[in-house]
């Protein structure tokens, strides 16, 4: 595929999402809140109760930040959360239309997920102006070198997200939804990515256990490096799991889809 | 009323016959749900090995009331999930067009017609699930007080239901697949979390104009704490007010729906 053929097809995505404009700000920008509101609250209580200074190596503003920044960069690891896109194609037969493409199905896939990105950057600099009110006479300090850190770390988040979904939708060639495994995944990922809890909280020996699965990549690595919490040896060392995760579920994907192709039968079309 | 009743034990009877064509589905529907609880649990055991109390609840007061939650959004699932995510589809695409030209209320078809029944299991588990919690709480609570909480998650039901379609409703003008789901999908966390950590205006919003709090939250709350006139009368008021609201936003729907594809 040639890199224009590629920005064609996120360029279209970009489009594609900005149709509905009025609908999609005020879901963005009340959702954000929402979310932010309980967030607060929750934990607004549990510092009260505690009367402690730091939960987990968080302070009250560090805690706020840190969900955050797990709503604003979750959106660039998640994209616009179409993961039932490819096992849908697969059901009603539109996968079809993908063969006679001059491109591989997976590359344009990849292409329509960064165009996903859009309005998400959008989102990170509308909210994003937030910050400074959390960061002020906090202990979190981010600096040019936790931002360009972060910004490979999120790549690499955002391609091992798109990998771990693929085998999962690639099961549609068999059972003809797969919507349930998805919303699985999502609650998996979400919980022990640390979207919903700090992993910091968590009891030490699952933390251990998690450090080398998948799942603290996705949400955890990618904002405690943006908070300057890894060192650059730890932040190698996350590249590195992140990646060596990629590698086993592209293999992973690979090994599924091509099994699948052989059942697949493009009713619908 | 009894036409009502026997319309929808053919949608139940239509349902179980459907499920039972996606069988793969129906387990993993399941398994999605026993996750779902797992980490509802897991979420407060974790944040209760930092904190002795929450909202003025302990590790046991809160499993019960997260049991509650769960049994309350099984029925979610299992009656008015599977009709309440077409709805917005249904809206845009014109094929609400179908529900209006048949005998029965439209309201009533498009909120119940779809009885999932592979969410049915996860039903009987959420009841089990919440029979173990009222059944290790360490102090007696009654019969009574039972029954009236049982009660009171029956209304929650019917208000997590109002305030679902709340947020689907401005489909009928948004013209898009979404409305406000993403909105109404966010806010339901206030349902999650016990009302007494939140203070302010935030807590009685949501013991009024969007009734999260009378969920789950506030029915565990009066079993702890007993149920008195006043905070019945509140719940009455709010449910009737609600419905009524709810009922008139429809129609208002209905007025502005131009059955976009016929």
């Amino acid at each position: 595929m040639t890199p224009r053929l590629f920005l064609r097809i996120v360029s279209m995505q970009v489009r594609k999402l900005m149709s509905y404009r009025m609908d999609f700000w005020i879901n963005a920008v009340a959702s954000f809140f929402v979310q932010l509101g309980v967030i607060y609250f929750l934990w607004q209580a549990i510092f009260r109760q505690t009367g402690r200074p730091s939960i987990g190596g968080y302070t009250f503003k560090g805690m706020i930040v840190y969900y955050l920044m797990v709503i604003l960069l979750g959106k660039f690891v998640r994209g616009a959360d179409n993961e039932s896109q490819m096992s849908r194609e697969i059901y009603d037969g539109s996968l079809t239309r993908y063969l006679v493409y001059p491109t591989r199905y997976f590359i344009f896939k990849y292409g329509e997920r960064l165009g996903d990105l859009a309005p998400a950057l959008m989102q990170l600099v509308l909210f994003g102006s937030f910050l400074p009110l959390f960061l002020r006479n906090s202990e979190i300090e981010i600096s040019f070198q936790s931002v360009s850190m972060m910004v490979v770390t999120l790549a690499i988040a955002n391609l091992l997200h798109y990998l771990l979904y693929c085998p999962v939708e690639g099961i549609a060639f068999w059972a003809d939804n797969v919507w349930s495994l998805n919303v699985f995944m999502r609650l998996a990922l979400g919980f022990l990515g640390g979207a919903f809890i700090p992993l910091s909280l968590f009891p030490e020996g699952a933390q251990r256990v998690l450090a080398f699965l998948p799942f603290p990549y996705i949400y955890s690595v990618p904002v405690n490096v943006l908070m300057g919490k890894l060192t650059v040896e730890e932040w190698l060392w996350s590249l590195a799991v992140a990646g060596g995760w990629c590698i086993v579920f592209g293999a992973i994907t690979r090994v599924v889809w091509r099994r699948g192709d052989l059942q697949y039968t493009g009713v619908g079309i | 009323m009894w036409r009502y009743v026997r319309l929808y034990l053919h949608f139940v009877r239509f349902s179980f016959s459907r499920a039972m064509e996606f069988r793969v589905d129906f387990f993993f529907r399941i398994f999605m749900d026993c996750l779902w609880y797992g980490v509802q649990f897991a979420f407060f055991r974790i944040i209760y090995l930092h904190t002795p109390l929450l909202g003025g609840w302990n590790l046991d007061q809160v499993i019960i009331f997260t049991a509650a939650f769960i049994l309350l959004d099984a029925v979610n699932m299992t009656v008015f999930a599977n009709n309440l995510w077409w709805l917005p589809f249904f809206i845009n695409r014109g094929d609400l067009d179908y529900y209006l030209v048949r005998p029965v209320s439209p309201l009533y078809f498009v909120s119940l017609r779809d009885f999932a029944a592979n969410s049915f299991l996860n039903l009987v588990m959420a009841s089990a699930i919440l029979w173990w919690a009222l059944a290790r709480y360490p102090q007696p609570l009654g019969a009574g007080r039972i029954l009236i909480f049982l009660l009171l998650l029956g209304i929650g039901s019917i208000l997590y239901y109002l305030i679902d379609m709340l947020f689907l409703i401005p489909t009928f003008w948004f013209h898009s697949h979404m409305g406000l789901r993403e909105i109404g999908f966010q806010i339901r966390k206030y349902a999650e979390r016990p009302h007494e950590i939140f203070t302010g205006w935030v807590r009685r919003t949501l013991v009024s104009a969007i009734p999260l709090a009378l969920v789950a939250s506030y029915p565990t709350w009066i079993l702890f704490n007993g149920l008195t006139f006043e905070r019945f009368a509140h719940i009455l008021i709010v449910v009737c007010a609600l419905f009524s609201f709810m009922v008139w936003f429809w129609n208002r729907g209905l007025r502005a729906y131009s059955s976009a594809s016929s």
